[in-house]
């Protein structure tokens, strides 16, 4: 288990980069349409969660838990479309997503814009797991 | 892809408010995001984005920034060099050069990455330089 709760650190995190009234924060907000960040944005709360964290989180660590085991060339296509197998990954860390809504037109620049809060928080966890397993391996 | 006509591959575009990626970088250090200590951190780092777009990298790869530097001046000509996991990638995908060109509005950057056949002429933009693979 953590030392800390990771969900009242993204919370808090979320509340002060965003400048959002925390009775608006729900974990089912979506950092794009909801929230209508940035791609920036959405680094300065990483950042920020990097620096509370006790293991090293990378954003090349997160591009590994969304694209999973996934092939580079089995994710998407040459246009940067996210092919079917790979919706059915992020459909395991981004349970929201409706992929039938979204085949053959989810492309990669448009993959963070559909991040919630909640899918956030759970990648912090895995990754927090992940350095901790390794840390002790 | 016809619409950008026969010689053009892709194109990746990527703009960012340069005030955004200032803030950024006075908050957490030109180390976060794997810039140079320069005057014009958003141009690097705009380009950077343009150009992974263009090649249409992964998840695993679209965070693997110090995989890609730009070399050259605030005026260019500019050189973008390609290391590690995100050069292994570009040179399974490319199949000619990568162009690209940077434009400067109302505190706003914009960078567009052309990925082009080989062989053929990049369409003409301001301050164009060609990429070496």
């Amino acid at each position: 288990m953590f030392p800390y709760d990771v969900g009242e650190l993204v919370r808090s995190i979320v509340i002060d980069t965003l400048g959002i009234p925390a009775a608006l924060y729900r974990t089912d907000l979506v950092f794009s349409a909801d929230l209508g960040l940035e791609s920036l944005d959405l680094l300065d709360i990483f950042f920020r969660i990097e620096c509370s964290a006790p293991v090293v989180l990378t954003v090349e660590k997160c591009g590994r838990y969304l694209q999973g085991d996934v092939p580079d060339e089995e994710f998407c296509d040459a246009r940067g479309v996210i092919s079917a197998r790979g919706l059915s990954r992020l459909r395991t860390v981004m349970p929201q997503l409706d992929t039938g809504q979204w085949a053959g037109k989810l492309t990669l620049d448009r993959m963070l814009s559909e991040l919630s809060i909640g899918n956030l928080v759970s990648m912090v966890e895995n990754l927090l797991a992940e350095g901790q397993a390794a840390a002790h391996a | 892809m016809p619409e950008y006509g026969s010689g053009v591959l892709r194109v990746g575009s990527y703009s960012v408010d340069t005030d955004s990626v200032e803030r950024l970088i006075a908050r957490h250090g030109p180390k976060a995001l794997h810039l140079p200590d320069r005057a014009d951190p958003a141009l690097p780092w705009a380009v950077r984005q343009a150009t992974l777009r263009a090649l249409a990298a992964p998840p695993r790869l679209a965070g693997r920034w110090g995989d890609i530097a730009l070399r050259g001046g605030a005026e260019g000509p500019w050189t973008l060099l390609f290391t590690g996991e995100v050069a292994r990638y570009a040179q399974s995908v490319l199949h000619g050069d990568v162009s690209f060109s940077v434009t400067h509005r109302a505190g706003r950057i914009t960078a567009h990455a052309v990925l082009t056949r080989a062989g053929t002429t990049p369409p003409a933009f301001p301050r164009e330089t060609e990429v070496p693979r």
